[in-house]
């Protein structure tokens, strides 16, 4: 933890920028300061602008309006080398290192020490050792071929490359999203360090603890606006959940706990059982339990990994780790289909990619997964196939001009019915509903809701994913708390349960008196 | 409530009445009253004897313009209907009283227009030398990291933090203790009633619970949140359709805790044959429970006691760590036993 002062003048001084892609503005009059010898953190959810702002900052986006000054001089950033020349230097999410390539190759590419015969090898090598050395690796073998080494320490490669400019500002974009723990240790020493020789770091992230593990300084961004900079050590986490989500904690507050009376326990063997369920970067290894009948919310905020392990339960992404049981015996989720096989569906946060086919019709919409499992050489007789649409139509009360009319002209709300009928057409035990509600209008959520509630009712164990945690309060028998990619918890809903819970559960720090 | 010290009483007594009647110097005395360090304990001790006995109160006025300060502390209670911020505002205002400062003191409700802002702001204007926040709540905490104050501030709460001096009794010890007690005695499926998870005890006890249940390997069972009123814990326990599957309650706070107890006698469930129950602070009143109540004992007063002697050390200027805990311990009555056979 460091202070800055105040008065001190800000390395890069970004003000109101704005910037259109394709007639949409993605940024809108955002500010940003960034101070020699800091490390901020730019905060936000997917799609509030961060990768924005960074493609503004290193000249990959043209800004259409807004001020850029770094040390105080003016300058246009019209390109990646402008942006280089002016100081300001990147190391990617994704790590475009050449595997096959050794490291002082990888550092120095581009750059590397010329003699009047060519490139010196022997400098270029020297050149990186010093680089490394910045960042704690000086004893690293400049030789090794990158692909030998561990995620982090390619990462911190990545890193060597960006400062081989010797840059006033280092940019890193998600630069912790596939390393573990102690990789994300490694990495923060090395950015301490840099942060010692003055550079100023723009360290970009959703991961709240690691944000208050290393940052001096924190901007946020909610759909393309700026919230505000923040001392880090002045901004709370439940105040910055409340500026990433945009609800005032006591409007939050208010909201929710309007909740039924006590619920039973679940009791008995749980219809659907994993034990130690993870997959590296993605979420970590989980015990979770289901029973009949029962709607279990996943709460979390967006990048808390709340989709990433709807997707491991409904076995749309095998697992690198753990078992999992349908009532009581293992089986392997080899495949989405099999997943439906064994009668685990998973209905898509997106019901254009992995839902709804727009072009076939609402009757073919909805017996599409059924006709999978049984297999398209025992097609679905016709009579069987009406009645279910109809039955499906009626009691989901969807609002088309007939069954044989393309899902196209159905409105987003009545998608999303045809979508769920879908997936409750192949009798699911376990359905795995991910952001069913999302863009639908207020009038087609209430129903969904209620659907839900009556899947439960006929006994099917239901996962819900929403990013509206109020909705996930409303429905959720129980609600398992997920933060930085691992359910921290579980809790039964009740009486005493309210949004708010969960926020404060999230924003518990790790650190706190636990 | 306010206990500001007018110093309008005409003074007949003085530091130098005092000294002789302790048979030290004036300035002994006044080293005393200020809290100096280097005193040796019984020197200390009979000077406070002698200013008990003759009543002696310093003027304070006076002593500001001696000493830059005005001797007093402000305190600002959030919650203080609460048994435990009451508590711990009391045990402040005796260790403040006995070592010479006067406390003044307001109380934030939730609905009253009174902000942490304007709290701060007239207890800094009436002149106070440093200010203890008994914090419970997350947002009481947040709203303080907004203003900006110069004197020494002690924020009474659980977690640990990067700007405020906090002292707190150890929630993790405690809740460590009360699973590891239900452990020993057999038991391997816990239900853990935690409290309002905007309070920061409610939060430390229940992460400390699933800390220690995951390193025991136990059945990671939801947690219920409850609201800390005993309605709540009664109303939980009526709503049971049954003996519960677990066989232990751990149970965030004893007034909870009185009534679960309530709720499964009145459900037919007994308490520690079927379902063992463990609370947490020890009321008074939890010894004489039916059956008495196994807990957690939280020495608020020692807490608020705390509070003062760190504030006090850092208005002096001396070497303080930036968290003090105080340890909690159990008691162990009858409404835990080894769990029923299955």
């Amino acid at each position: 933890m460091r202070a800055t002062d105040a008065a001190a003048r800000p390395v890069v001084e970004m003000t109101g920028i704005t910037v259109v892609i394709e007639g949409t503005p993605v940024l809108h009059g955002v500010d940003l300061r960034l101070f020699g010898g800091e490390i901020h953190a730019l905060m936000g959810g997917n799609g509030a602008g961060k990768s924005s702002m960074v493609k503004a900052l290193t000249g990959a986006y043209r800004i259409d309006s807004g001020e850029v000054r770094i040390d105080g001089e003016p300058v246009a950033l019209s390109g990646p080398a402008a942006a280089e020349a002016a100081g300001v230097a990147a190391a990617f999410q994704d790590v475009d290192l050449c595997g096959n390539l050794s490291i002082a190759e990888n550092i120095m590419i581009g750059h590397e020490e010329r003699r009047w015969y060519g490139i010196s090898w022997r400098a270029t090598r020297l050149r990186a050792v010093e680089v490394l050395d910045e960042l704690g690796l000086g004893d690293l073998d400049p030789k090794l071929t990158v692909a030998a080494l561990p995620p982090a320490i390619q990462q911190l490669v990545a890193i060597a490359r960006a400062l081989v400019t010797q840059p006033k500002v280092l940019v890193l974009d998600e630069p912790t999203s596939s390393l573990d723990a102690d990789e994300v240790a490694t990495l923060f020493r090395a950015l301490r360090r840099l942060r010692e020789h003055g550079v100023a770091i723009l360290f970009v992230s959703h991961f709240l603890e690691q944000v208050y593990a290393i940052s001096d300084r924190i901007t946020v961004l909610r759909d393309g606006r700026g919230q505000g900079e923040y001392p880090t050590r002045e901004l709370d986490r439940a105040e910055l959940i409340s500026k990433m989500i945009g609800k005032d904690l006591t409007e939050l507050r208010r909201i929710g706990s309007e909740r039924r009376a006590h619920r039973a326990e679940p009791t008995g063997e749980p219809v659907y059982r994993v034990v130690g369920l993870g997959r590296r970067g993605d979420f970590d290894a989980t015990d979770f339990e289901l029973h009949r009948g029962e709607v279990v919310g996943l709460g979390g905020l967006r990048g808390s990994g709340r989709s990433e392990f709807g997707q491991l339960l409904g076995g749309v992404v095998r697992g690198d780790s753990g078992t999992v049981q349908i009532d009581g015996r293992k089986v392997v989720l080899s495949s989405p289909a099999a997943a439906l096989r064994h009668r685990i569906a998973f209905a898509s946060e997106d019901r254009r990619d992995g839902g709804i086919i727009e072009e076939l019709s609402v009757r073919d919409n909805i017996v599409l997964a059924l006709q999978a499992i049984r297999g398209w050489a025992r097609p679905i007789s016709h009579a069987e196939r009406d009645a279910l649409v109809d039955r499906f139509m009626e009691s989901f009360d969807i609002v088309a001009p007939g069954p044989d009319a393309p899902a196209k002209q159905l409105s987003g709300g009545n998608q999303q019915k045809v979508l769920l009928a879908r997936w409750l057409a192949t009798r699911p035990h376990v359905l795995v509903l991910d952001e069913p509600t999302r863009g639908v209008d207020i009038a087609a959520k209430v129903e969904i809701q209620a659907r839900v509630a009556e899947m439960a009712r006929d006994g099917v164990a239901v996962v819900f994913i929403s990013s509206e945690l109020d909705e996930v309060v409303r429905l959720s028998d129980r609600i398992a708390i997920l933060k930085d990619r691992r359910k921290i918890g579980e809790v039964s809903n009740g009486p005493g349960l309210s949004v708010d819970t969960i926020i404060e559960m999230i924003a518990a720090a790790d650190d706190d008196d636990a | 409530m306010s206990d500001v010290e007018t110093g309008e009483r005409p003074e007949k007594l003085g530091i130098r009445e005092v000294a002789a009647l302790a048979g030290v110097s004036h300035m002994t005395v006044s080293r005393v009253l200020n809290g100096h360090p280097n005193i040796r304990p019984a020197t200390r001790q009979r000077v406070l004897d002698v200013i008990q006995e003759l009543d002696f109160k310093p003027n304070s006025a006076a002593r500001a313009l001696a000493t830059q300060r005005t001797q007093r502390i402000g305190v600002i209670v959030d919650s203080a209907v609460e048994f435990g911020p009451t508590s711990t505002l009391r045990g402040f205002e005796f260790a403040a009283r006995s070592s010479g400062y006067s406390v003044a003191s307001v109380a934030l409700q939730d609905d009253a227009n009174l902000t942490p802002e304007t709290a701060v702001g007239h207890l800094i204007a009436e002149g106070v030398d440093a200010l203890c926040v008994v914090a419970p709540r997350s947002s009481s905490v947040s709203a303080l990291r907004r203003i900006s104050i110069d004197v020494p501030v002690l924020v009474v709460k659980a977690a640990k933090d990067p700007t405020f001096l906090t002292v707190s009794v150890d929630q993790q010890l405690g809740t460590t203790l009360a699973v590891d007690h239900l452990v020993s005695l057999g038991h391997r499926d816990i239900l853990h009633l935690a409290g309002p998870l905007d309070w920061l005890d409610a939060r430390g006890r229940e992460r400390a619970f699933h800390t220690r249940i995951e390193q025991w390997g136990l059945k990671a069972r939801p947690i219920v949140v409850g609201d800390w009123t005993s309605d709540f814990g009664y109303d939980y326990a009526v709503g049971l359709k049954g003996v519960p599957e677990y066989t232990a309650m751990f149970v965030a706070n004893d007034e909870m805790a009185l009534g679960v107890v309530h709720g499964f006698h009145d459900r037919g469930i007994r308490v520690p044959e079927d379902v063992s129950v463990v609370g947490f602070d020890d009321l008074p009143l939890s010894r004489h429970f039916l059956p008495p109540l196994t807990t957690v004992r939280q020495d608020f007063h020692a807490l608020g006691v705390k509070a003062m002697e760190v504030l006090r050390a850092a208005l002096e200027g001396r070497e303080i760590p930036q968290r003090s805990k105080i340890p909690s311990e159990l008691v162990v009555r009858a409404s835990t036993a080894p769990p029923r056979a299955s």
